[in-house]
């Protein structure tokens, strides 16, 4: 038995060594669920996280070279745009829907306001490929990023294989995209004991368990789901959600429930980013739903709150910010790629 | 002494040789034909007396090829994806089947479902080959692309791509076809019964899933068997 001691012991430190050496990485708090993302498929590392930050920043990507994924996506608005209602992409063209936040994806199920793609892996051909985005051929993306050097190499050297090919550009973007996680608003902080709501957030949250909870479901505050949630058809856009993919009439204007973190950053609100503040929102909510078949039975009547619950829902709401990951510096524009070396 | 050494050197490269024993390979080829000839992607068909059609590109997967004997499955092919493209002159693929021990080749054409929900691939699955939709995910299982004179379409243009791996719109095809001892097996994909099944003067254009897909792709299995 003396002799398994030691065995033992150095069998444990190395899964310590492991488990520090890996878990970094990434974030994955205790008061969150499982990921959805199978990591076994594509293990996180090092070199691939920062080559696909590196992607995700290139407007490379584009056909033109003017629009990189970050464009939209911004980190300082929780990788979302502001100001715009709807998306700009090359040649000045503008898309019909409203540029989501990125964060929390490896619990994401499906992606789009529609749900159209089914696994982060996937995403990036959406934008890259859309006339209205990015407009380029994903083809031609990987024609340019052999010919150019430092792509090459990174490329070869992350995924041990020079005959690398779309497939692992697509991998390297997800990669980086799944350590966006958004899990240090003082939310998370009074989940873990390290806070306490003032007297009106915890009122809020009250509020937002009775009302909000059944699809902005915590602590990712969305449910993954597919809603009607009441708005008026926007008849210059005409956009029918989710039942253009699913090809379900039930489906009919039914958008993916979005996550209220980061709110603060993410502003103008709803698909087609017709809401510029939550007041806007939360009238919405309690006055502005459209009656109809395919409404979600959760708002049906309206949401009832008088003008202090309002208050006290937003106060809330505004306990959903993560300025930590909002100015992570592991998140932003890789200027050592850009400005130290450049490449051809 | 020295016909002695050239016995040892023969016995040696023997023995080496036969550790050195690789499963015969068998070539498996899909031939597209139109009429009674293979199909030659460009070339002008006759078609109704008046009208013509040309095939500009063909593309499918095939996919879970398996070998069964007498109704048994006694071969599988591991990893079994691969992207056939007449474009690109590849037109089959050789696996380490036994010669012999099968009368009946089963496989499908299709990416599966659980593929098509499990990220990104490499090799032929790799999405950047043309075969996967970017706007919705999913692989294009086949794709048929062509000019008909009396199509209606933009440019006489007709494109089929046939996909979808989800209920109710799964258009993964199994197919089985009887087929013979040998260490090439060929088999003949009917495209003029497809496209006359079609009709680009009605239909000529599927670019999503959806029951004009699956209705096509329904189609493979009375369409596909073994070359005399």
């Amino acid at each position: 038995m003396k002799y398994w001691l030691p065995i033992l012991v150095l069998l444990a430190m190395s899964q310590m060594a492991f488990w520090q050496r890996e878990t970094p990485l990434m974030d994955l708090p205790d008061h969150f669920p499982r990921p959805s993302y199978t990591f076994s498929r594509n293990p996180l590392d090092t070199d691939k996280i920062e080559l696909g930050r590196v992607l995700f920043y290139d407007p490379i990507l584009s056909r033109d070279s003017t629009i990189s994924c970050a464009t939209c996506h911004s980190p300082y608005n929780a990788f979302a745009h502001t100001d715009h209602d709807l998306s700009h992409g090359i040649e000045g063209t503008i898309g019909t829907r409203n540029a989501p936040p990125l964060f929390n994806l490896a619990w994401s199920t499906s992606f789009m306001w529609d749900g159209a793609i089914n696994h982060l892996d996937m995403q990036a051909l959406a934008p890259i490929s859309h006339p209205g985005e990015m407009g380029e051929e994903m083809g031609n993306v990987v024609e340019k990023l052999k010919r150019h050097d430092r792509y090459d190499a990174m490329l070869g050297a992350a995924f041990g294989k020079e005959d690398w090919q779309g497939a692992e550009v697509l991998l390297a973007l997800a990669q980086f995209q799944l350590t966006l996680v958004s899990s240090n608003t003082r939310y998370d902080q009074v989940r873990r004991g390290e806070a306490e709501f003032a007297e009106q957030e915890a009122k809020g949250y009250e509020l937002f368990q009775q009302n909000c909870n059944a699809c902005h479901a915590e602590p990712l505050f969305t449910n993954q789901g597919f809603a009607d949630n009441g708005l008026p058809v926007d008849t210059t856009l005409n956009d029918w959600g989710r039942a253009k993919i699913s090809g379900q009439s039930t489906d009919s204007l039914a958008f993916k429930v979005p996550s209220l973190r980061n709110l603060k950053f993410t502003p103008p609100y709803m698909h087609d980013g017709r809401f510029q503040s939550l007041s806007q929102v939360l009238k919405h909510y309690t006055d502005g739903t459209v009656a109809r078949p395919g409404l979600a039975p959760e708002i049906r009547g309206g949401i009832q709150l008088d003008p202090r619950e309002r208050t006290d829902l937003i106060a809330f709401l505004l306990t959903l910010n993560d300025s930590e990951f909002v100015f992570n510096p592991r998140h932003q524009f890789p200027r050592d790629f850009f400005l130290k070396g450049e490449g051809k | 002494m020295k016909r002695s050494s050239i016995y040892t050197a023969l016995c040696l490269g023997f023995l080496v040789s036969s550790f050195g024993w690789t499963p015969a390979q068998l070539r498996l080829e899909w031939v597209p034909t139109y009429g009674d000839a293979e199909l030659v992607l460009g070339a002008v068909y006759g078609w109704g007396g008046t009208d013509s059609v040309e095939i500009t590109q063909l593309r499918m997967y095939v996919t879970q090829v398996e070998g069964w004997n007498n109704g048994k499955q006694v071969w599988k092919e591991e990893n079994s994806y691969h992207l056939l493209d007449w474009g690109a002159g590849k037109t089959g693929f050789e696996v380490e089947g036994e010669q012999g021990k099968w009368n009946e080749l089963r496989f499908s054409i299709g990416v599966d479902s659980l593929t098509n929900v499990s990220g990104a691939f490499g090799g032929d699955l790799d999405p950047t080959s043309g075969m996967y939709w970017t706007w919705q995910s999913g692989y294009i299982n086949f794709k048929l692309e062509g000019r008909a004179t009396h199509c209606p379409g933009r440019k006489q243009r007709f494109q089929y791509h046939l996909g979808g791996y989800a209920a109710p719109n799964a258009t993964l095809q199994r197919v089985q076809v009887p087929v013979q001892n040998t260490d090439r097996i060929q088999l003949e994909l009917a495209v003029d019964a497809f496209l006359k099944a079609m009709d680009p003067a009605e239909l000529y254009e599927i670019m999503a899933p959806g029951s004009n897909a699956q209705m096509a792709a329904a189609l493979f299995p009375d369409l596909i068997q073994l070359r005399p």
